[in-house]
This record gives structure tokens, C-alpha cells and sequence, in this order.
């Protein structure tokens, strides 16, 4: 026998279709490299731009924005302060219920129930934001002036809500994997010792997927913090600091959305402040994102599945 | 109170939060139907929008919604695939790969308005596609790239070790490992998540409008160059509107997206069946 | 043919280790084996597990290399050709020398199709269905599935299922057959059947078998080779190293006292 015979010649048309292949799901690998490293590389170049005119430490301290008066401040701050509060208000509405939800889903429903709620949650994740930006600017915000007639046409506790609503399905069903992951033996081992299972569920199940569940709360508030139609929609457009949540507020994603509709003509400083704003952005919703993704790793890792 | 006496407490109230979840969503299912009852006619989804509420229609933003849709399946499904197969069958273990690979699942976690900005400037701008279908239709591929790349390879690598070693084992090339075993056996989970992160973006309003989507388009668009329109930048427009007229445009446009979103999925719950039919 | 220096006599050798070592990692799984596996013959390869007897099999057909991690040294030859020389195609290496697996993993299709797999992926110009009579039947298996050759392969039962890997290997008319444990999931009727098949494709195969079953390896084989952690410790003549194993941890090994 020769090496010849094992080299696989002869077999050329064979190695020519080997290399194609090779060849083209490498060219769709650097395609989505490129991609990756062209979202990061606009986003800084322009934002690196911005900063050559407008300092980050002006950038950062400055509490007024407004880039369209006549001496334009970027004051980043309001903006920032917006979402942070929107995020954390839109996680009050959500964990509870999400969680709770999640819990009955996972140990106590019957299949049947489990299914229809199940079904509703995925149905519910698939609405487009916009959708409930309608609604939240439609139904939500007159049901809360019922309540509180001062409250403005603009204003951030219908986001918070509306936005609440938007990221449940994302706690539920990422909790329920949390919880899914915990051995099921546990609960039987934590029965048959006598204890019910209200006390197995809270005391054995739940902190044993708590990791997991932080994580869900984590990944739903990173939704929450890049979410854009349903803050530009129902919160308004006036970059200001306020702790009031009857009035408007504009979040970082509003801004983009609302000011930019395509016609900031390009390297105008207007137009780098959508990209360090975004940039803003886009750093806080990867870090949340990476941090959620961990926990939630972890723990399926850890898990005994 | 079955359920109190069955769970106790804790059940009961957890029974009680997926009860309010579930009436959430029919409630939402219900303000959206009721309030886009008005103008839900066959007319509503072919007519162009109007300056008159009673004569307008989503015909412009229908078409624009299916073409940007096709554009992003045309270029997010096979690079996302293609990219999950390199990464699962070829890319050697580095940290190199390891970098790329979390790198791009963390980008499915960006918020959809920064790639409006990136498009904006890649795109529309640096590409001179401007305002156009074409130029939402690569925003959104961009969009949905990363999803569609986790999936798949989520679905890759639970095609069972055995298949694999098996067809090696019978002195299958690697193309021919894949096209044979991996795909097929890969297909039901690919098919899946490509449909998410297709329903996904096509419900995206901010990035388009980043872009530059027009909200008063009077004639449906027919090729990748014309302006910019859709669903739910559609729906944008006539919310942010803020009369009686236009607030029931927008609830019947957002019941067309839905629908046109359910279709989507059942469809491809359809495609799954027989592919899994066909497994047995 | 090019006839090599090894020679084509009745024992030359079909395959050869040389100082064969593989790592995973810092684990090594096989330290320094050198043995010849003469032609026409069946060779048992016999240990605890975890004693590297898959990782010495698999360095045959060179699909050792598809577990990331792995770093094999040292030397494996084929008819005298060096497997990891320059030119040398792990694809073609595979086709000449089949191997079947512990699990039987069937593809998700028909029993056709699981046998044609191998000849189609080789570029078979032949009658598949010709082929197909002829190895089911060598695997003891046409019998039971000549009425319905297109009825999906995960339909069939354990035993059935290992014919079917049997035959899909044979399909690719190997020179050598390597069986990694190919009875450990069955029972015992089923073994049986699977030892008769192999006892029938003796006459012209050679047959490296690896088992943790010492009955069946002195049942089937010429040749076993014991290895424990990943040495080599004996080889020879089975009936020799049953009847009178030379170092102790054979012996134990046989009678059972480690396992």
C-alpha cells in the first residue's frame, strides 16, 4: 500500500465542494465578525468625535440637554436618569408578578394551565413594543388620570407600567428555566420530611434557583433600559431631572428615536450626539446583558440536569 | 379556594399573579380589537394612508413590512447560519473564537435603536442606500444576526455526539457531515430561531425611524429602493398623532402586524411539524 | 498494489502501533503501545475501563482527532503506510478502515439509507441495492428487513440496530473492521447474534475488537491484548494469555479481582 492510495485523490470534485464549503461558511463567519466590529466601531468613532467637541466631563456632569437651542448643552445626565428610572420602575411592576408567576408555572399548575399561561407569556414576548406603546399612551395613561388628574399626557409611571408588562414574559420564562434547573428531587426530599409544599417552594426551591432568577431580573432590566417605543410614545420628549413619575420624561433611547428620524445630516455635532448617546447606551445594556447571561449560566451549569 | 386547600398560600398567590398575567395579555388582545374594529375592512389593508382618517389605509406600510422582512430572512438567515456552522465545526477552540462568540451573543442583548443609529451611518449614510427598504432591511439583518447565530448554534450542538461520529466513522467528509447529519438533524432548532429573531425585528419600529422611515407613503413600495415604510413605523406615526381618527388607524395597523407576525409563526410551526414528521 | 517492506505473508501486519501516546489535555489515555495487528486475523483488546481501549482503537482510523484537545504521538501504520504522514486523508483512512461503535447511533432515516451513507458519501458508482443485500446479509440482518428496506432505521430493535451499524460499516468494504465494545448495550441474545456475525466475517476481515467482556474476547479472538491505564501490558496468543497471563495484572484482571 502506498500513501497514494490513502491521500483520497481521485476524488476531486469531492475536495473542490470540501473547500467551497470551508471557504463559504468562513466568509459568513467574518461577514458577522465585520458586523459585530462595525456596530462597535461606528458607534465609538463617531462618539470619539463628539467628544473632541463636547468634553466627556461636560458630557457627564452637565444637567441640561438640549442640543437644539441656540447655546446647545449635552448634558447627558436627564437622559441617563430617565432610563435608570424607568428601568427600575418598569422592574418593580415586573418582578413580583414575573417571579410569582414563574413559581406557579413551575410547581404548582396543572399542565393544562401551565399551557395557557404558558402560551399567553410567549404571546405576550412577541408583541412588538410599539404595540404597547399604543397602549400605554392610549389606555394606560387615561386610566391613570382617573386616579391622578394632574398627571401630564407625558409621563413616566404609564412607561414604567406599560414597559413592566413588556418584560414580564422575559422574567417568567427566564425564572421558570431557573427554577427548572433546581433537581426535582429536592421537592419530594423536602416533602417526604414532612414539610408542605408552600415551605419546600420558598424555602429549598426558590433560593436554590436565586442565581438564576437575579439573572432573569437582570436580562429583563437590560430590555427594559434599551427599550424605545413605548418610552418615546408614552414618557415624552423633555430631557429633565425629576423624581415625579406623573411627569414626562426622555429616556436615552427617546432621544434617538424622537430627534434623528433621518434627517441630522452627517458630522454635524446633532448628529455624533446620537451616537454618544447611543454609545451611552449601548454600554449599559451589554454590561447588564453580560452580567444576566453569567447568572443565568451558571446556574443550568451548576444545576443537575 | 381548591387551590388554597391544595398549595396553600403561597400557591394560591402565585396562582393568582399567571391569572393576572393571562388577563393582561386578553386584555390587551381585546383593547386592540375593539378599538381597530372601525376600520378592520378588506379596504384597510390595501389603501395607502391618508390625511383623511376614513379613507386610510395600510396597504404602503403591508408591503413595506413584507419586503424588509425578506431582505433581513435573505441576508440574517444564511450568514447566521453559516456563521453558527464555521463556529461549531471549524473554528478551532481559541480565545480568539471564544471572544467572537460571546462577543456576538451579547449583541443580541443591544438595544434595537443603536443599530437604527449604526444603519444610519453604515447604510443609509455610508453606503448612500439612504431612507430606502433596502437600507431597513440590512439594519434589521444586522439586528437580528446575533439571534439567529445562537440559536443555530444552540440547535447545532444539540444534534446528538453519536450522528456525528457516526457519519465521520463511515468516512463522510466534514461538508458531508454537515449537509447530511448536522443540518437536517440541526433544522427543527435553526428553523425556530430564525422565526424568533425574524418576528422579532419586523416589529422593530425605533431602528427604522433612526433610519429615516416615512410615515406618509401613498403608494406601496415595489423594489428595495423605495422609501422606507412599515408596519410599526406606521403605527408610530398614527399614535403619535394624538386624534380619535388616526388612534383606530393605529390599532387596526398594529392588529394587521400581529397578524401578519402570527402568520409567520404558524407557518413555521407548520414547517417544523414536517420536518420532525419526516425524522419520525 | 505496492507491496511493502512489511510483507503480505499470512501475519503480516495489517495495522501497527509504534510508541503510540494520546493526551487529552494533561489527561493521558494511552502511554507508549506499540503492537502489530496481523492480517486476517480477529484481535481483542481487553482492560478495566477507562483503560484507553476506544482511544487505542480510535487512533486506527484516525478519529481520535476530532476530540478538541487531543495530541497524539508516536507512530500508526497501515499496511506499512505511516496514517498521519504527509498526503495521507483521515477521510480516506476512515473508508478503508470501518469502524462501528459502541452506541448504535442510526441515522434518523431509512434502513436504506443508513447502508447507503457510506458508499454515497465515497462517491459508490455501484448497485446500492446489490450492496445492500450483500452486507445486510453478512451482518445477519437481510432477513429481517428485506420486506421493508425503507421503513425508518430507529424502528428496529437494540440488536438490530448494531447489525445495522455492522453492515453500514461493511457497506464501505473496509480492509479492516474495528468494533468499539459492539455487544455492551445488548443482551444476551442478542450478543449472540452479533458474535455470530462476527465469527461468519472472520474469514476475510480483519477484526480488532475492543470488550470489558473477557468471555467474549476469548470467544472470538486470536489475539488479545491487555491494556491498563493506558499501557499495554500483555499481548499474545489469546489461549496463552488466558491460560497462563505472565504479569499479574492480567491475571487479576481475568479473574476478575479488578475490574
Amino acid at each position: 500500500m502506498t500513501v497514494a492510495e490513502l491521500s483520497g485523490a481521485g476524488t476531486a470534485s469531492r475536495a473542490l465542494a470540501e473547500r467551497f464549503a470551508g471557504r463559504a461558511f468562513l466568509a459568513c463567519a467574518i461577514v458577522a465578525t465585520a458586523t459585530a466590529i462595525a456596530v462597535v466601531g461606528v458607534l465609538g468613532f463617531e462618539t470619539v468625535l463628539f467628544f473632541t467637541e463636547v468634553s466627556p466631563a461636560r458630557f457627564f456632569s452637565e444637567v441640561a440637554w438640549t442640543p437644539f437651542s441656540e447655546d446647545p448643552r449635552f448634558g447627558v445626565l436627564p437622559l441617563l436618569a430617565a432610563t435608570a428610572q424607568i428601568t427600575v420602575g418598569a422592574a418593580v411592576f415586573a418582578v413580583l408578578p414575573g417571579v410569582m408567576t414563574a413559581v406557579y408555572l413551575q410547581h404548582y399548575a396543572d399542565a393544562r394551565s401551565a399551557r395557557v399561561v404558558g402560551t399567553a407569556t410567549s404571546l405576550l414576548a412577541g408583541v412588538p413594543t410599539v404595540v404597547y406603546g399604543y397602549v400605554a399612551l392610549n389606555f394606560v395613561t387615561p386610566a391613570l388620570s382617573n386616579l391622578w388628574p394632574e398627571i401630564e399626557a407625558f409621563n413616566g409611571l404609564s412607561a414604567c407600567l406599560v414597559v413592566g408588562l413588556m418584560i414580564l414574559p422575559t422574567v417568567v420564562v427566564l425564572s421558570r428555566d431557573a427554577l427548572e434547573s433546581v433537581p426535582a428531587s429536592l421537592m419530594e426530599a423536602g416533602l417526604a420530611l414532612g414539610a408542605t409544599r408552600d415551605r419546600v417552594v420558598v424555602r429549598v426551591l426558590i433560593p436554590a434557583a436565586s442565581r438564576g432568577i437575579v439573572g432573569s431580573v437582570v436580562l429583563a432590566m437590560a430590555r427594559a433600559a434599551g427599550e424605545t417605543m413605548i418610552v418615546t410614545l408614552a414618557a415624552g420628549n423633555q430631557a429633565r431631572l425629576t423624581w415625579n413619575p406623573l411627569e414626562g420624561l426622555r429616556t436615552l433611547t427617546a432621544f434617538i428615536a424622537q430627534s434623528s428620524l433621518g434627517d441630522a445630516p452627517s458630522g454635524t455635532l446633532n448628529y455624533r450626539a446620537f451616537f454618544a448617546v447611543g454609545a451611552v447606551l449601548f454600554v449599559v445594556t451589554y454590561v447588564m446583558y453580560a452580567v444576566g447571561r453569567r447568572l443565568l449560566s451558571r446556574r443550568s451549569r451548576d444545576g443537575a440536569r | 379556594m381548591g387551590t388554597l386547600r391544595r398549595h396553600g398560600p403561597i400557591g394560591a398567590v402565585c396562582g393568582l399573579a399567571a391569572a393576572a398575567v393571562l388577563a393582561a395579555f386578553l386584555l390587551l388582545i381585546a383593547i386592540l380589537l375593539a378599538e381597530a374594529w372601525p376600520v378592520l375592512d378588506p379596504g384597510f389593508l390595501v389603501d395607502a394612508p391618508s390625511r383623511f382618517a376614513d379613507r386610510a389605509g395600510v396597504g404602503p406600510a403591508l408591503a413595506g413590512t413584507l419586503w424588509i422582512s425578506f431582505l433581513t430572512a435573505a441576508i440574517a438567515f444564511p450568514t447566521g447560519l453559516g456563521t453558527a456552522v464555521y463556529l461549531e465545526e471549524y473554528a478551532p477552540r481559541t480565545r480568539m473564537t471564544g471572544a467572537i462568540e460571546s462577543t456576538i451573543a451579547n449583541l443580541a442583548g443591544v438595544p434595537a435603536v443603536v443599530y437604527g443609529v449604526v444603519g444610519l451611518a453604515l447604510f443609509a449614510r455610508g453606503l448612500g442606500l439612504g431612507a430606502s427598504i433596502l437600507a431597513g432591511g440590512c439594519t434589521l439583518a444586522a439586528l437580528a444576526l446575533p439571534t439567529v447565530i445562537v440559536a443555530s448554534r444552540s440547535a447545532i450542538r444539540a444534534v446528538p455526539k453519536g450522528l456525528r461520529i457516526a457519519a465521520y466513522g463511515l468516512g463522510a467528509t466534514r461538508w458531508q457531515v454537515i449537509r447530511h447529519q448536522i443540518l437536517p438533524a440541526a433544522a427543527p432548532g435553526v428553523l425556530t430561531g430564525c422565526c424568533l429573531a425574524l418576528t422579532r425585528a419586523m416589529g422593530e419600529a425605533a431602528p427604522l425611524l433612526v433610519i429615516g422611515a416615512a410615515a406618509f407613503i401613498t403608494f406601496a413600495p415595489g423594489a428595495p429602493g423605495d422609501p422606507l415604510t412599515s408596519l410599526p413605523t406606521q403605527v408610530f406615526a398614527w399614535t403619535a398623532r394624538s386624534q380619535e381618527d388616526f388612534a383606530a388607524l393605529a390599532a387596526g395597523a398594529c392588529v394587521a402586524l400581529l397578524l401578519v407576525l402570527l402568520a409567520i409563526n404558524l407557518v413555521a410551526l407548520a414547517v417544523r411539524h414536517r420536518l420532525r414528521g419526516v425524522k419520525r | 498494489m505496492n507491496i511493502s517492506a512489511s510483507g503480505t505473508g499470512p501475519d503480516a501486519a495489517a495495522l501497527s502501533a509504534d510508541g503510540l501516546s494520546v493526551r487529552f489535555g494533561s489527561k493521558t489515555a494511552l502511554s507508549e503501545v506499540s503492537l502489530s495487528i496481523p492480517r486476517g486475523r480477529v484481535v481483542s483488546i481487553i482492560g478495566p475501563s477507562g483503560c484507553g481501549k476506544t482511544t487505542l482503537l480510535r487512533c486506527f482510523n484516525r478519529m481520535n482527532e476530532l476530540i478538541p484537545g487531543a495530541v497524539t504521538t508516536g507512530t500508526v501504520c497501515f499496511n506499512g503506510v505511516d496514517l498521519h504522514g504527509e498526503g495521507v486523508d483521515p477521510v480516506e483512512v476512515r473508508r478503508r478502515i470501518g469502524m462501528v461503535f459502541q452506541q448504535a447511533t442510526l441515522f434518523p432515516k431509512s434502513v436504506f439509507d443508513n447502508v447507503a451513507f457510506g458508499p454515497r458519501a465515497s462517491g459508490y458508482t455501484g448497485d446500492l441495492h446489490v450492496l445492500a443485500e450483500d452486507v445486510l446479509t453478512a451482518a445477519g440482518l437481510w432477513s429481517e428487513v428485506a420486506e421493508d428496506l425503507d421503513a425508518p432505521a430507529m424502528e428496529l430493535s437494540a440488536g438490530q440496530r448494531q447489525r445495522l451499524c455492522i453492515a453500514r460499516t461493511l457497506a464501505l468494504k473496509p480492509d479492516i473492521l474495528l468494533m468499539d465494545e459492539p455487544t455492551s448495550a445488548l443482551d444476551p441474545t442478542a450478543t449472540a447474534r452479533i458474535e455470530a456475525t462476527i465469527h461468519a466475517l472472520k474469514s476475510d476481515h480483519t477484526i480488532v475488537i475492543a470488550t470489558h467482556k473477557r468471555r467474549q474476547a476469548a470467544r472470538l479472538s486470536d489475539l488479545t491484548a491487555y491494556l491498563d491505564q493506558g499501557e499495554l501490558l500483555e499481548y499474545g496468543p489469546t489461549e496463552t494469555l488466558f491460560t497462563n497471563p505472565r504479569r499479574r495484572r492480567t491475571e487479576y484482571y481475568l479473574t476478575g479481582r479488578i475490574s
